[in-house]
């Protein structure tokens, strides 16, 4: 096993733990951190793959999914509050409205 | 190279990441991401990726992790929203195991280009120079492109935090 089959578990096993959180959990800013956990998976495998074919794209395409995130998380988390203003719960089951 | 240490940070960053899962306080799984997210950046620097290391560190853990952990203590704890055992968990658990399975058997493959060495060391490949230089001129598009997002990310959060709440 090398140091890039390592770290490519590593960037899957991130990956799956995040896909699990974002399905399983309820409150909605844990759903959050489960989906930084698949973005930090993501940034893994990107960079692993740019060590491996000596490509500095890999390290520039982690950046800008980090800058997304960043978007993501405040945007996310604004969205959050304001729903938190209407009824006191982050408890994405009770929010229904829009379910047919 | 030995594989002791980076190994090692993948277990802590991997165990870690099952803690933010698992906690039923979201304060408590807000540190505990804090955690993955220094073990990554420790996987980075073996990847020859020190400044994304650090970016890692300055923007993920500084500046992301404390606007989460910012909301976790305005909304407080909301103990219904802690149950983990819901009637999505057999059929989450089932397909996530699958999905490990699939990335494990790719991800354990060696591709011929494996050579577990990487590029030279003095390559420059993850430093600042070579960094900045691809930045500014190959990736300028998605750069002036990211700053645009950033502004209207600045806007709507301004505009959904407002006082009076969304107008209806």
């Amino acid at each position: 096993m090398t140091l890039e089959n390592l770290t490519l578990i590593f960037g899957a096993c991130l990956f799956v733990i995040g896909v699990t959180g974002a399905l399983v959990r309820r409150n909605a800013v844990v759903i959050l951190m489960s989906i930084e956990l698949i973005l930090n998976g993501v940034n893994v495998t990107f960079v692993t793959f740019s060590h491996v074919y000596g490509d500095i794209g890999g390290q520039m395409m982690a950046i800008f999914v980090m800058v997304v995130a960043a978007a993501e998380a405040a945007v996310g988390l604004a969205i959050i509050i304001a729903l938190f203003k209407r009824r006191p719960t982050v408890n994405v089951d009770e929010f229904q409205v829009l379910k047919w | 190279m030995s594989l002791v240490l980076p190994f090692l940070f993948a277990v802590l960053g991997i165990g870690s990441a099952v803690m933010v899962v698992l906690k039923r306080e979201a304060m408590q799984g807000a540190l505990f991401l804090i955690v993955t997210l220094f073990s990554v950046a420790a996987i980075y620097l073996f990847l020859h990726a020190e400044f994304l290391a650090a970016v890692q560190i300055i923007i993920y853990a500084g500046a992301i992790m404390v606007l989460i952990i910012f909301v976790i203590q305005l909304i407080g704890t909301d103990s219904s929203a802690g149950r983990i055992n819901n009637a999505q968990t057999p059929i989450a658990v089932g397909a996530a195991a699958l999905l490990l399975i699939q990335l494990g058997i790719l991800a354990a493959r060696s591709l011929p280009s494996f050579n577990g060495n990487g590029p030279a060391a003095d390559s420059g490949l993850g430093k600042t120079l070579m960094f900045s230089t691809a930045l500014f001129t190959k990736f300028i598009f998605p750069f002036e492109i990211a700053s645009v997002l950033l502004l209207v990310a600045v806007i709507g959060t301004v505009i959904l935090a407002q006082k009076k709440g969304v107008r209806e």
